[in-house]
């Protein structure tokens, strides 16, 4: 590693321009042993660090690495290892090809092992947050000293997920344990609630919360919802428990004041709020 | 209380309202607490420099410190001079707020203690030190989260068994779904969503995360249980006792929240809290009092000391024999500072403990300074592993102290 450093010595940038730029005197000069290759002295900065990052690339141990990152990312926490290797042997063999990564990414989308281990991953926060702007349809409009903005960013932040703020180089964790302590999840549970609540700078609702050409009954509007957040139909169970809290006592079949009352009102977008806080949105 | 408790008993959970029950009446009635120990660790996150917080004055060491670090050396003998511990070492005149308490033998400092482990990355030693197991990051557990499932009394239903004051639960929690992890109750709630229906909200949430089992559904109502409590009993913070005086800063009032906590009589067994900002290769310190680096110590001490002083000094009485904190970093910094008035990335460190029943003093064998003695030709060398002075404090720090050898 540090001999890898030193044929990293002298690549930086023009403060000006932001243009990658090597200055001659920055660079240590002398010969050095990387992963057993030799690189004989003088040869300057852009040649070495060029020479070490194809080194790097195309070494068993990355293509290991990366295949087992992605397998992490889209299968589970433990990717099964044959999986692994098959992915990091298309890495391997798709060397220097443009879509490199795109091959890999195939292997593993394609394998039985992806639909095997469906919801057995977490929804990190952003991915949850992400989804939850998506089935509401709220649209935040991001600007400066725009409190809408500020109130989701606040309440974002507060969950620890914010984009390119982990502090080591080996990226927020990807493990379900990392993202399902009370903290987290209470602060999850914040911002998506807010979301469904929210109105935006001229008052309006930020979620369009009763469907057009959809019956005002509970049934009706839970079956939307529910289709609209999880894009398939749920359990009997879990519909019944949505049904039972719109209704509140009434027939499923009975038409709701939602646009008269404010009551009725508040209450299907709590309705909504309870599909993204409940743990089958949080699955994957 | 009697409002809130109607309100809490509505919400929550059968299995944890029976306890609330239990332990409400105990505090409404006082004084009958339960007998567990408090575990405060804090975590010093970044590499503390600990050869700015004690430093040797005088003997052989001396020598080589002030030749090692010609702009950053606790002077010795001036104005701004250390306060003496156990020879040869000195205290910062930074972190003067706790010399009282060493004084009454409540606080101990192990130096050369640290991670054996030859890693000079910040995210591998921290991992290592909350896993509990140096060299493996796979661990599925963290160490407190263990030290949890061994120590606590049976027959004892703890309501609020773990704190973690900060945005997240640190890695010595891994996998104790039960802790509260919060930076301040205010915001610990659902309260964000269409106010009409939160109560109904809440249980009707309450039964689709009692529906199944798997991590997250257990994740899910550990966290329901924790808003319910958080909610009934620790909304407003307890005012400090004894004339203990927090610095009015986020540090303080963490220390704050956590002496709440325990004050509360919740059952809380281990507390974590986060300090970050020690990783000072750049600008650490313009004068022994006065700097970034003495700044964080000066916080840091000034909320220490508020901790056990507020505890000490709280009706219930004893709560400071109960208490242990811990106060550690994942590593040390380099003997020899930087052409920028820092240090860089070292090995071994000194660890703090603060507490009613630790024995103060300076614990372990320091391996001296001289060139042959350090680690690696640069850094303090370890001679007690961190996992000896943080789990193993009872058995070792609160038997008579050993001498330095």
């Amino acid at each position: 590693m540090y001999e890898a450093t030193r044929c990293l010595t002298g690549w930086t940038f023009d403060e000006d321009t932001g243009e990658l730029v090597f200055p001659p005197d920055w660079h240590d000069r002398f010969q050095k042993w990387v992963l057993g290759r030799y690189f004989p002295p003088n040869r300057g900065a852009a040649a070495e660090g060029e020479e070490v990052l194809d080194l790097l690339a195309s070494h068993p141990a990355t293509a290991r690495h990366v295949a087992w990152r992605l397998c992490r990312r889209l299968v589970a926490d433990e990717p099964p290892q044959p999986l692994v290797e098959e992915a990091a042997a298309e890495f391997l063999a798709a060397a220097g090809e443009a879509d490199q990564l795109a091959r890999v990414v195939r292997v593993i989308a394609l394998s039985p092992y992806l639909p095997a281990g469906w919801g057995a991953k977490v929804k990190r926060p952003f991915e949850a947050v992400v989804a939850a702007l998506r089935a509401t349809g709220a649209e935040i409009g991001f600007a400066l000293d725009d409190e809408v903005s500020d109130a989701f960013l606040w309440l974002f932040e507060a969950i620890g997920h914010a984009r390119f703020d982990w502090h080591p180089p080996d990226g927020y964790p990807d493990r379900k344990e990392a993202w399902l302590g009370s903290g987290c999840l209470v602060a999850l549970w914040r911002l998506l609630n807010w979301l469904v609540a929210a109105a935006d700078r001229d008052n309006r609702p930020l979620m369009e919360a009763v469907p057009a050409g959809v019956p005002p009954t509970s049934a009706a509007l839970v079956d939307w919802w529910i289709q609209r957040v999880f894009g398939r139909p749920m359990e009997a169970a879990f519909r019944r428990e949505i049904v039972a809290f719109l209704a509140q006592g009434r027939g499923e079949h009975i038409p709701l004041p939602v646009t008269t009352d404010e009551a009725t009102a508040q209450r299907l977008r709590a309705m909504v709020g309870v599909l993204l806080m409940s743990p089958q949105f949080l699955g994957r | 209380m009697t409002s809130t408790r109607r309100e809490f008993m509505v919400g929550c959970s059968a299995a944890v309202a029976a306890m609330a029950g239990t332990r409400l009446s105990l505090a409404a009635f006082a004084a009958d607490a339960s007998e567990g120990d408090v575990l405060v660790v804090v975590f010093l996150r970044g590499g503390m420099d600990g050869l700015s917080l004690l430093a040797p004055m005088d003997g052989p060491d001396r020598a080589h410190y002030v030749a090692a670090r010609p702009e950053l050396a606790l002077p010795a003998p001036s104005a701004q001079a250390m306060s003496p511990l156990a020879p040869p070492f000195g205290l910062s005149p930074a972190a003067a707020p706790l010399y009282p308490l060493y004084q009454s033998g409540k606080v101990a400092f192990v130096p050369a203690s640290g991670l054996v482990h030859d890693t000079r990355s910040h995210f591998d030693a921290q991992e290592y030190m909350e896993l509990g197991t140096p060299g493996v990051r796979s661990t599925g557990s963290g160490w407190l989260t263990r030290h949890l499932a061994t120590a606590s009394p049976a027959g004892v239903t703890a309501l609020i068994p773990t704190l973690a004051v900060g945005n997240s639960q640190p890695t010595s929690l891994r996998g104790q779904w039960g802790t509260v992890a919060m930076t301040s109750p205010d915001h610990f709630n659902l309260d964000t969503g269409p106010w009409w229906w939160r109560d109904v909200q809440r249980a009707t949430l309450r039964r689709l995360y009692s529906a199944g089992g798997g991590a997250v559904f257990t994740a899910g109502n550990a966290a329901l249980d924790a808003v319910d409590m958080v909610e009934a009993m620790v909304a407003e913070p307890a005012p400090p006792a004894g004339g203990a005086a927090y610095p009015e800063t986020e540090m303080g009032r963490q220390f704050h929240l956590v002496a709440s906590l325990i004050k509360q009589d919740l059952g809380l067994g281990v507390a974590t809290v986060d300090v970050g900002g020690w990783d000072t290769h750049v600008a650490q310190a313009w004068a022994p009092t006065e700097g970034w680096f003495p700044s964080l110590v000066r916080e840091l001490s000034t909320s220490l000391a508020a901790l056990y002083t507020d505890l000490d000094g709280s009706p219930a009485g004893a709560w400071s024999n109960r208490l242990t904190v811990v106060v550690l970093s994942e590593f040390g910094r380099r003997v020899r500072d930087n052409a920028d008035r820092g240090t860089d990335h070292g090995h071994g460190n000194v660890l703090v403990l603060l507490g009613g029943n630790v024995v103060g003093g300076v614990h372990g064998r320091w391996p001296g300074l001289a060139p042959e003695q350090l680690y690696d030709g640069a850094d303090v060398a370890i001679t007690t592993d961190y996992r000896t002075a943080a789990a193993g404090c009872r058995s070792l720090w609160y038997s008579p102290a050993q001498p330095m050898g």
